[in-house]
């Protein structure tokens, strides 16, 4: 077979060596030419050539060209289609024709395992070349399935060919990546074959990948320092500026969450001017300086932010790089890509919206709500917003958030247009009657189910089956709908108040009341619901409840007491007492319309009570403010009326006493 | 079920490829004025309602399994396996009407390049389109993905992933995607909120729903923010939801765990089609969900007071289900079987009523569930959507599995509403239609009637035939004697007087002694099959049929049938009669081809038998004992209707029967012109050992001799022997049929020299002629009846007595000097020489002595 075959075989080999080169050449031509015309058809004729070479059983000799000519092939298929797809077995089958040609015979299904037997061929017959080929496209394939400790393992056992020695007999993640640096994979043994992309640069890229992934992995179970450590060695590598800018991104989250706020604020600089389009750094630096209180800043990056998101991206990256391997691509780690996406435009103004309601720009904050209704109402505004980085609350309460910013702006009929615009949508799905059950305590801890014997608790699951999981959120969120359509209302009602039409407000503050009402309130042993998450958003919920029931009762007052109606007006603050005893609007309120009443007696002593439960109050709003946004415009009292009633009250109590 | 009427147009024929999924990628589509087909292979036709005929085909490089039409913008998208969504202009607008008047005109063929392929995936399964975006589903080993595309700049042709999400696989469900069982590709559609002021939408997956659903459905945030929701149904019953604009409230932002994606509905079967139905002023009540095995979930809105909540009715269908769409009040779904439409009601009308303050359970509704309607159209692999037109009528158009296009147009059926006054015309017709609806169902009723009626009958003949072919089959196979039921024929050769003439007659008697009745098809064939008489004629027999048709023989009924014997080459030694009964199977069937009785003799004269079946009755030989007349003829010259034979070398020569001697052949002898056979008188003698006679002498009746009694043996089968009393003088004189006289005579003998042993007693029989055939005929006859004796003897057994040598050497002695007689004359005629007449003489002589010899016949 040899000697008859040798001049034949050597022919043959020349044969594809000089198609391939051939093919190579007509790609690099067009490269030159910036055109992608010919990718297709010279990625079929390179198949058919594969094939070709493939058809013969394999032979130490053919293994260069064969390993080139797949490289080549397996280059180009991944620029052909827009997802990135390898094919494990193809490599399977490489590997295993490797093994073959020196007289070996593999079963080893299991990857590794056929390398392990591959390599002692490829290091025989000295075709490190090949054997670096096929390492990147394995790599690559991991890569794209984000198996990295495959690519740990493989090179581990590639650094024992190498002879890599190292002090440690267990080799540490650090110092297997050390040695994917060290490695050069640029020996190109016979200038003959041509490649499409030298095994160098595409290892360089592969190992950039890897770092990113791998830091990014750390970074995600919290390891920091780790984290940062790596990205800060990252740096030094020859990289393209995405690349750089995602690198220098993910390094300021690590100092961020490391404390160091303003090394942080420096590599999200420095990642920006790598490449502006990363605008996840813009995003995190703005976090930052709201960390440092610096509100201008802050701004400053929102609106910039802002800014950066409304213009549309740029196309020219199809034909400026004719890279076969967009580095970008390759990176498949979730985490990844949705922290490096494109936030979308309404997340980002959301966030603006927000920022200056809560930091007290209310022009600001009106501008950008309204702006943010506008875009949601847009209709041809197509986008497709599905979690980004930046986080959205339920939408009624973006729009009683918009509500809550006209009215601190004192737009109060623009208020009540967006009050009605929740109303409309929601109002069909409001039930009549809601029964919410919630546990005698009123602490984390309740009655641990374990206690009861299996048939109680069998009875008890049949009887409250109601309560399972699902349906407790189906009616969290039936209660949501209430407080949102109530919370409505209760806008409307109190601008109807400021709007000086006190039969308006009465009606939307009724109707609001009228809401709430319709809410059972059921005390229940609490066994199974109330430990879970679903549970916490009970309580919460219901705690907000009584909350907007106090305050809508208070206002109700305060219009009945404009319009001299005294008697609903003193039921309406004792009932607001008797739903959230902790607000001080209605704590005041009562306590005037009594003396107003001339019942001083009982507002003395109820004064003397609310001096007693003093301390708690104040803490009160700050609790709550972290929670809802909208109920934010609480109208505080002004210091001096509390003086004038305190002074009123000390009045009559010193003339009393005597 | 009942059925609906539907008609059905054919459009065009295409070639479908049979294998099993094929209907997975069948597809149909129909706008206003084409209609848009791909049947599983890598082409889609393009057909033309306006000009009646395929307009355009376009060749994909791979399988089109796919496709939608968005018709703002003319274009056909198109989903290739292997390769991914290609996108084609439509230009069909630029057709001249004038093409359309040469039928057949060549259909254009666009062969579609890769450069049309907008999304190079070839993971993707299923795509939808929603406004300007393109949503795809796509799945690799286990992982399903859902990519958005959108066009950034209208008019571009490259579409740009805007967002891949991966679409959550329940873990205990294994899906292989090379199950062959059921390849599906997932079902995908688009709901919007009812009222949108957007853009209509551009493919036809896309409908709405009225608000109230579809917020109980896709929550608040997705009504508020106007969403477009696409929902995905895939092949183990999962069907997810997914707002296309929706907030994520983000717990952690690096780590994310829940899914955008939620679970709709499982259904548990592979999805086939998600739509909406019931459309009220609010929009489409019902979204619904059939699943390939049949299952149909309806989702509507349930009125509790504690709020609303979708209500999921679930309810089975006959499956599996092909193809499947739905109108606004009826699904449209075909079965391998049939096309089938069901109608859907709205439910939650009669529900509200029965509710009461109690949350309402199942058990308070009571759906009114509506039984499908076959529409009698079988073989449907893809239905196209429903379009309603004026008239009332549905039309839509359907693809057949043999590759037939069709439109099928199907009448509203009658409905409770619209059960209004219908004008005196309308009823008048429909009186008539039904009329002659019940009309045509009794015509056909009689016909039928009357066709199993004729059937029965015939099936009754054919089992009495049968019974009878078994019975005589049976009878045949034991011996006859022991048969007493069954179909007897006997011969009797009979003289007639007729004007003067006497004629021979053969009588032969049917004896239907079976249960059964022969009735009209059966016929009596009798054959006469005799021996040839002139020597001129090759040696052949003569044989004559006669056939006659049965009317009808009842049990225990005689037929009798005769047939003349009156040529002379039957009375020449002797006649075989064949006896069969022949039954013609066109008389079971007879009756109905004319609808009157066939005429049994155009059977008899056309003499064909074709279709018979042959029973063979009866074989006999009829010779000359049978019909010698014995008694006195009167003086009166009576005519004689044989006429005497020529040449009695011819007879000798052609004839070929022998008789069984010990030594005996037949000798042709010559005769010269100048004998005749009146002249002469010819003398035979037969001696035949007592013993052997006993086997034929049954009854004996006393005071009859031996001689006398064998007379009478030999006698018995003639028809006249009855009349002739018994003298005790065996000596018979009787006519032949030729007018001669011929003596009989019988005596008792004992041979003393022939055994060593005993004296053997025989009986000698003399014939005396004066006309040689006669005298031939007879003696054959005698022997005939003699060697009968010698085969019962045989079967019978006995003992032979020893028989003297010497007497054997002489008769030998004597049979060899006769035999080199015969010798020197045949040497004569082989060498060609003219037989002299006194070879002739001496062979008569022969023949003579012959007849004569001391042979005894033990």
């Amino acid at each position: 077979m040899d000697e008859g075959s040798g001049p034949r075989r050597r022919s043959c080999l020349q044969m594809w060596t000089e198609e391939n080169n051939a093919i190579v050449a007509k790609w690099e031509e067009d490269k030159k030419n910036k055109q992608r015309t010919v990718l297709s058809p010279c990625f079929i004729e390179l198949s058919k050539l594969l094939q070709t070479i493939q058809g013969l059983p394999p032979a130490p000799a053919s293994i260069p060209v064969e390993v080139a000519v797949f490289y080549n092939v397996t280059l180009f298929s991944l620029s052909t289609s827009d997802k990135m797809i390898l094919d494990e077995n193809k490599i399977i089958n490489v590997l295993q024709r490797v093994v073959e040609a020196s007289g070996g015979y593999s079963r080893n299904s299991d990857i590794l395992g056929l390398w392990c037997s591959a390599l002692p061929v490829f290091y025989d017959n000295s075709c490190i070349t090949s054997l670096h080929q096929l390492a990147c496209l394995q790599w690559a394939l991991w890569l794209l399935d984000c198996q990295l400790e495959k690519i740990l393992d493989f090179f581990c056992v590639l650094s024992k060919y190498e002879g890599w020695s190292s002090s440690t007999s267990e080799r540490s993640s650090g110092d297997i990546l050390k040695f994917m640096q060290k490695i050069s994979f640029s020996a190109d043994a016979s200038p003959l074959l041509l490649h499409v992309m030298s095994a160098g640069e595409l290892k360089d890229q592969l190992y950039s990948c890897t770092v990113l992934a791998h830091g990014m992995e750390i970074l995600a179970a919290g390891k920091y320092l780790e984290a940062a450590q790596i990205f800060k060695e990252a740096t030094s590598l020859s990289l393209s500026m995405k690349m750089q800018s995602k690198i220098f991104t993910l390094s300021g989250v690590c100092l961020q969450n490391l404390g160091k706020p303003q090394t942080a604020l420096q590599s999200f600089r420095r990642a920006l001017e790598a490449d502006f389009s990363c605008l996840y750094a813009l995003y995190q630096s703005s976090l930052v300086y709201r960390q440092l209180g610096m509100a201008d800043a802050e701004f400053e990056t929102l609106h910039l932010l802002c800014r950066a998101v409304s213009v549309p991206e740029k196309q020219d990256l199809l034909f400026d790089d004719l890279k076969l391997i967009d580095p970008d691509k390759m990176l498949r780690n979730p985490a990844l890509i949705k922290m490096f996406k494109k936030p979308s435009i309404t997340s980002v103004k959301y966030c603006l919206a927000q920022r200056s309601l809560e930091s007290g720009r209310i022009d600001d904050a009106v501008e950008q709500y309204l702006d943010l209704l506008e875009v949601f109402q847009e209709e041809k505004n197509q986008e497709v917003f599905t979690g980004s980085i930046v986080s959205l609350p339920r939408i009624p309460e973006i729009y009683l958030e918009a509500a809550a910013s006209l009215f601190k702006a004192k737009k109060f009929w623009d208020a009540t247009l967006v009050c009605e615009e929740v109303i409309k949508r929601i109002a069909s799905i409001v039930p009549e009657k809601l029964t919410i059950a919630v546990p005698l305590k009123d602490s984390e801890g309740c009655i641990p189910a374990k206690s009861e014997s299996f048939f109680t608790q069998l009875k008890s699951h049949y009887q409250k089956e109601e309560y399972s999981e699902t349906v407790q959120e189906e009616k969290n969120e039936k209660l949501n709908c209430i407080l949102w359509t109530a919370a409505a209302y209760f806008y409307q009602g109190w601008a109807f108040t400021e709007l000086k039409d006190t039969k308006e407000s009465i009606t939307h503050l009724s109707r609001c009341i009228n809401l709430l009402l319709t809410v059972h309130i059921v005390q229940s042993d609490g066994d199974c619901i109330n430990n879970s998450e679903m549970g916490k958003i009970t309580r919460e919920a219901v705690k907000l409840l009584h909350r907007l029931k106090g305050l809508a009762f208070v206002r109700r007052g305060i219009s009945f007491m404009e319009r001299g109606q005294e008697k609903e007006a003193l039921l309406n603050f004792q009932l607001s007492q008797q739903s959230f005893p902790e607000s001080v609007d209605g704590a005041f309120w009562l306590l005037e319309a009594l003396w107003r009443f001339g019942r001083k007696d009982e507002a003395v002593s109820y004064w003397q009570k609310l001096q007693e439960s003093r301390q708690s109050v104040v803490d009160i709003n700050n609790i709550h403010r972290d929670t809802v946004l909208f109920l934010l415009p609480q109208q505080e009292l002004s210091t001096s009326d509390l003086e004038t009633l305190n002074k009123k009250i000390e009045e009559y109590r010193s003339q009393a006493k005597p | 079920m009942a059925n609906r009427r539907c008609i059905v147009d054919y459009l065009a024929k295409f070639h479908c490829p049979l294998y099993e999924d094929v209907f997975a990628s069948v597809h149909v589509i129909q706008n206003e004025s084409f209609i848009y087909l791909c049947n599983g292979t890598e082409f889609v036709a393009v057909y033309s309602k306006c000009e009646k005929q395929i307009v355009v085909v376009y060749q994909f490089p791979g399988k089109a399994c796919l496709l939608e039409e968005d018709s703002k913008q003319h274009c056909l998208f198109v989903l290739c396996e292997h390769y991914g969504l290609f996108s084609v202009i439509l230009h069909l607008k630029d057709r001249f009407p004038s093409e359309s008047q040469q039928r057949g005109a060549s259909v254009d063929t666009c062969r579609v390049s890769l450069d049309a392929c907008i999304i190079k995936d070839p993971t993707i399964q299923s795509f939808i389109l929603v406004q300007n975006l393109i949503v795809t589903v796509g799945q690799k080993c286990r992982v399903r993905t859902l990519s958005v595309f959108g066009n950034p700049q209208l008019g571009q042709v490259s579409y740009e992933k805007i967002e891949e999400l991966d679409i959550p696989i329940l873990e205990n469900v294994i899906i292989s995607s090379d199950d062959k069982q059921v390849r599906m590709p997932p079902y995908l559609c688009c709901v919007f909120p009812h009222g949108q002021k957007r853009m209509p939408s551009r493919g036809i997956r896309n409908f709405s729903l009225e608000p109230q659903l579809f917020t109980l459905l896709f929550g608040v945030d997705a009504t508020m923010l106007d969403s477009p929701v696409i929902l995905c149904g895939f092949l183990d019953g999962q069907v997810y939801y997914l707002p296309l604009r929706q907030s994520v409230p983000c717990t952690d932002d690096l780590r994310s765990g829940n899914s955008v994606f939620r679970m709709l509905y499982h259904l548990g079967q592979p999805v086939r089609f998600i739509g909406a139905m019931l459309p009220n002023d609010k929009g489409n009540s019902t979204l619904l969900l059939v699943g390939h095995y049949g299952k149909v979930i309806q989702i509507k809105t349930e009125y509790h007071c504690e709020g609303s909540l979708p209500n999921f009715i679930e309810r089975n269908i006959l499956g599996p289900i092909v193809s499947v769409h739905s109108g606004a009040t009826h699904i449209y779904y075909s079965t391998p079987s049939d096309l089938m439409t069901l109608p859907l009601s709205n439910t939650s009308e009669e529900s509200t009523s029965s509710v009461s303050d109690t949350p309402a359970t199942e058990n308070n509704l009571v759906p009114f569930f509506q039984s499908p309607h076959s529409l009698n159209v079988c073989k449907i692999i893809a239905v196209s959507c429903p379009t309603e037109m004026q008239t009332g009528e549905v039309e839509l158009v359907a693809f057949s599995l043999a590759g037939k296009l069709m439109k099928v147009k199907i009448s509203r059926g009658p409905s409770k509403t619209n059960s209004s006054r219908l004008t005196t015309a309308q009823t008048v017709q429909r009186i008539k239609d039904l009329l002659s609806g019940i009309g045509n169902v009794s015509d056909r009723a009689s016909l039928l009637k009357s066709k199993i009626q004729s059937k029965n009958d015939s099936l009754k003949r054919l089992n009495w035939v049968f019974n009878i072919c078994c019975l005589l089959q049976s009878c045949q196979e034991r011996k006859e004697e022991n048969c007493k039921e069954t179909v007897r024929c006997h011969f009797i050769a009979k003289w007639n007087h007729l004007l003067l003439r006497d004629s021979l007659n053969l009588t032969c008697a049917l004896e239907n002694s079976s249960s059964y009745i022969l009735e009209k098809g059966w016929m009596l064939c009798v054959e006469v099959k005799s021996q040839s008489y002139s020597m001129s004629s090759d040696r052949k027999h003569f044989s004559r049929l006669y056939t006659f048709p049965i009317a009808k023989l009842l049990p225990a009924q005689t037929m009798e049938v005769s047939v003349p014997l009156s040529s002379l080459n039957d009375l020449f030694l002797y006649a075989l009669v064949h006896c069969t009964l022949i039954y013609n199977f066109q008389g079971i069937l007879g009756y109905q081809e004319n609808g009157r009785q066939q005429d049994q003799n155009s059977f008899v004269t056309s003499m064909t038998f074709k279709n018979c079946i042959c029973l063979p009755l009866k074989t006999q030989t009829v010779d000359m004992l049978d019909y010698l007349r014995l008694a006195n003829l009167a003086t009166l010259p009576r005519e004689l209707v044989i006429k005497p034979v020529t040449d009695l070398v011819d007879v000798f020569l052609n004839t070929s029967s022998h008789i069984i001697h010990h030594c005996s052949e037949q000798i042709p002898l010559k005769h010269e012109t100048q004998f005749s056979l009146e002249d002469g008188n010819f003398v035979a003698s037969i001696k035949v050992s007592t013993e052997l006679l006993k086997y034929g002498l049954t009854s004996t009746t006393s005071g009859v001799t031996l001689a006398a009694s064998t007379v009478a043996w030999l006698l018995s089968s003639n028809s006249e022997a009855d009349l002739l009393s018994l003298p005790s003088d065996p000596v018979i004189t009787a006519t032949t049929p030729t007018g001669k006289s011929i003596k009989i005579h019988a005596k008792e003998i004992s041979l003393n020299d022939l055994s060593a042993d005993l004296p053997i007693s025989a009986v000698e029989i003399q014939i005396e002629s004066s006309s040689l055939v006669d005298f031939c005929s007879l003696h054959w006859a005698i022997l005939q009846r003699i060697q009968l004796l010698m085969n019962l003897k045989d079967s019978g057994g006995g003992t032979q007595p020893a028989v003297r040598m010497q007497f054997l050497w002489g008769l030998l002695h004597q049979s060899d000097v006769l035999a080199k007689t015969v010798q020197e004359v045949r040497d004569h005629l082989c060498l060609g020489l003219k037989i002299s007449s006194e070879a002739t003489e001496k062979l008569l002589s022969t023949y003579q002595q012959l007849r004569s010899m001391e042979l005894v016949i033990l």
